[in-house]
């Protein structure tokens, strides 16, 4: 099982929604980090990501551009992206963020848009 | 000392304090040992018989006895624990109720000013401090949630914890959602009208929780 800790790999301020925004955004999450994790999965691997190690809140706009854009743009099905990731967290109250995530994926259409990248994946 | 004395009753042999001394002795002293002795005896039987219990406890009436007690006792105890553990549990969730109305006025407070403005450089320290305090209000909402849940639990104000969960789960997709931390975030008033109604309606919700059930 890889891990993917949103608090040390990615960002502890994780906020906004596009590359436009700056900083650490769901977009630049999705694409630099959780896109190729998921793809780097051997079959029957699983990605366990960790929510809370350093992280203090997310936004619903950082979490549905994040996750739920990977079914929203054709990467993975919500059912297989389901099934390959594994969300973890130590402190309770992020169980509702979790329950969100999943939501959001679940309710995200597979395929409903083309990505355009708002900028440069680097930045 | 023909005349044998007929023997005394108990009552009987009872010196005379009003006679003179002499007379009691002389008249004890012509009474023969024998007759005195069993008078004593008697006597002592009555008075020792009176003295006692009508009826002797059996060994299982006095186990019956400890345990009543005992029960007695325990009861007392139970009813004074159960009594303070509910007047805790009412005293938890009135607290956090009102930490949760308190913060669902800041969110309200802050959340609809946020939407209401246009983004804008001179304000980005502004527009940053009100993101932090939205999404530190939403976590906090979280935890209160939970908190009123387990004191709630089993009791019959589940319409009402729906209502509050469903709130948090509402309020941080109204207030987080869209533009939410970003450069184009598109001002709305609609959805500054959505959030202060939600907030409303919740504050009623959580002032009609009935403590005592």
């Amino acid at each position: 099982m890889k891990t993917l800790n949103i608090g040390r790999d990615f960002s502890l301020d994780p906020a906004g929604r596009f590359f436009s925004d700056e900083g650490d955004n769901g977009e630049k999450f999705r694409e630099n980090f959780l896109k190729p994790a998921i793809q780097a999965l051997k079959p029957d691997e699983k990605l366990h990501i960790i929510l809370d190690d350093g992280v203090e809140s997310y936004g619903s706009s950082f979490l549905s551009e994040g996750f739920a854009g990977m079914v929203k743009y054709g990467y993975i099905s919500s059912q297989n992206l389901l099934e390959k990731i594994v969300i973890d967290y130590s402190d309770a109250d992020f169980e509702f963020y979790k329950n969100k995530i999943i939501t959001y994926i679940k309710n995200s259409k597979f395929k409903e848009e083309e990505y355009k990248p708002t900028r440069s994946k680097e930045s | 000392m023909g005349n044998k004395a007929p023997p005394l009753e108990a009552d009987v042999c009872i010196i005379n304090s009003s006679a003179p001394i002499d007379a009691n002795v002389a008249e004890a002293s012509s009474l023969p040992v024998a007759d005195i002795v069993d008078a004593l005896k008697q006597l002592t039987e009555t008075l020792s018989s009176s003295l006692q219990p009508p009826n002797e406890l059996t060994l299982l009436q006095a186990s019956f006895a400890v345990f009543i007690v005992v029960i007695g006792a325990s009861s007392a105890y139970f009813f004074n624990y159960l009594h303070w553990r509910m007047a805790e549990k009412k005293q938890k969730l009135s607290g956090a109720c009102l930490a949760l109305s308190t913060l669902t006025s800041g969110i309200e407070s802050v959340a609809v000013n946020y939407w209401l403005r246009e983004y804008n450089e001179k304000d980005k320290l502004e527009t940053q401090a009100a993101e932090i305090s939205i999404k530190t209000k939403i976590r906090l909402i979280s935890t209160y949630t939970r908190l009123i849940s387990s004191c709630l639990k089993n009791n019959i104000a589940t319409s009402e914890m729906q209502k509050i969960e469903n709130f948090q789960l509402e309020i941080f997709d109204l207030a987080t959602g869209d533009g939410f931390e970003s450069i184009s975030k598109i001002p709305s008033k609609t959805k500054a009208m959505q959030i202060s109604n939600l907030c409303l309606k919740i504050k009623a919700t959580i002032l009609s929780l009935d403590f005592g059930t």
